[in-house]
């Protein structure tokens, strides 16, 4: 129980609680943060993307949408589901061009994640700090669009992709670290 | 007082707007009058089953609203003070 601060009405209060659990258990069972682990964060970004009729205002994507991709699904997986293209008015051609896209920056191929229309060649998988920063290329991650007004709730679907500067200052990192 | 519960698991018809007693406060619990509840997949999941929770469940993960009641130990605070809600908020700020 967490006493609400004046200034944040009870709506907003209720959908706080939730939202901050997925980053509790995000760095205690997904990945158990640990002495010397760093992250970078940067502003979250506004995604693209078609909204539901008669809606704006999409507020920043926060959440955990992001992490899926890192695990080669999302995003990274849209030549398995060309459906969800048109989210971004896209087409099927697109769709596979996305996920080729992401093989530019990942380590891997996913060992069970595998896509028909690419020969059953695993998702990308593992993104590549190195290669993020040399191709240019960020991660690209599929997500519902949220209003910025709480309660109102999902308002349409697109991409966002994170700001190249929290890779830039990890590599300077990762550099420094293993001395690179 | 209302709760949204269900029975058994299914769709959106397994919802069960019923009364429910006003739940007692014990060891360290609050009683808390909610003014807002968030409405989460995670609600929908323990509804369809996917989730396993103990039947008859009322629904929903988190909320905001005004404490009512609080049991003696919560917060390590004396039983022998009645805690209304403006001495709580003060007695939090303080902590």
């Amino acid at each position: 129980m967490v006493l609400l601060p004046d200034g944040i009405d009870f709506s907003s209060g209720a959908a706080v609680m939730l939202q901050g659990m997925t980053a509790h258990y995000l760095t205690r069972d997904t990945y158990r943060l640990k002495s010397g682990d760093r992250w970078f964060t940067a502003p979250a970004q506004i995604p693209k993307g078609l909204y539901f009729p008669g809606y704006s205002d999409a507020n920043a994507d926060i959440g955990d949408s992001t992490i899926t991709e890192t695990a080669g699904i999302g995003g990274f997986a849209m030549a398995a589901a060309p459906a969800i293209v048109t989210f971004v008015s896209g087409t099927p051609k697109d769709a596979v061009n996305a996920t080729m896209e992401m093989y530019e920056i990942t380590f891997t191929e996913h060992k069970y994640f595998t896509i028909a229309p690419l020969d059953f060649h695993g998702t990308p998988t593992g993104i590549d700090l190195r290669k993020v920063i040399e191709t240019g290329i960020t991660p690209r991650v599929n997500t519902g669009i949220a209003h910025k007004k709480a309660g109102v709730g999902q308002i349409g679907a697109g991409l966002v992709r994170p700001p190249m500067k929290i890779f830039e200052e990890a590599l300077v990192a990762f550099a420094e670290k293993y001395d690179i | 007082m209302k709760a949204i519960k269900i029975n058994k698991y299914g769709g959106p018809e397994a919802l069960i707007y019923d009364d429910i007693a006003v739940p007692e406060v014990n060891g360290n619990q609050a009683l808390v009058k909610v003014a807002a509840s968030g409405v989460n997949f995670i609600d929908i999941y323990q509804r369809s089953g996917l989730y396993s929770v103990s039947l008859p469940y009322t629904l929903g993960m988190e909320a905001a609203g005004v404490v009512e009641k609080i049991a003696p130990k919560s917060l390590g605070l004396s039983p022998a003070t009645a805690w209304h809600l403006e001495e709580y908020r003060e007695a939090t700020r303080n902590m």
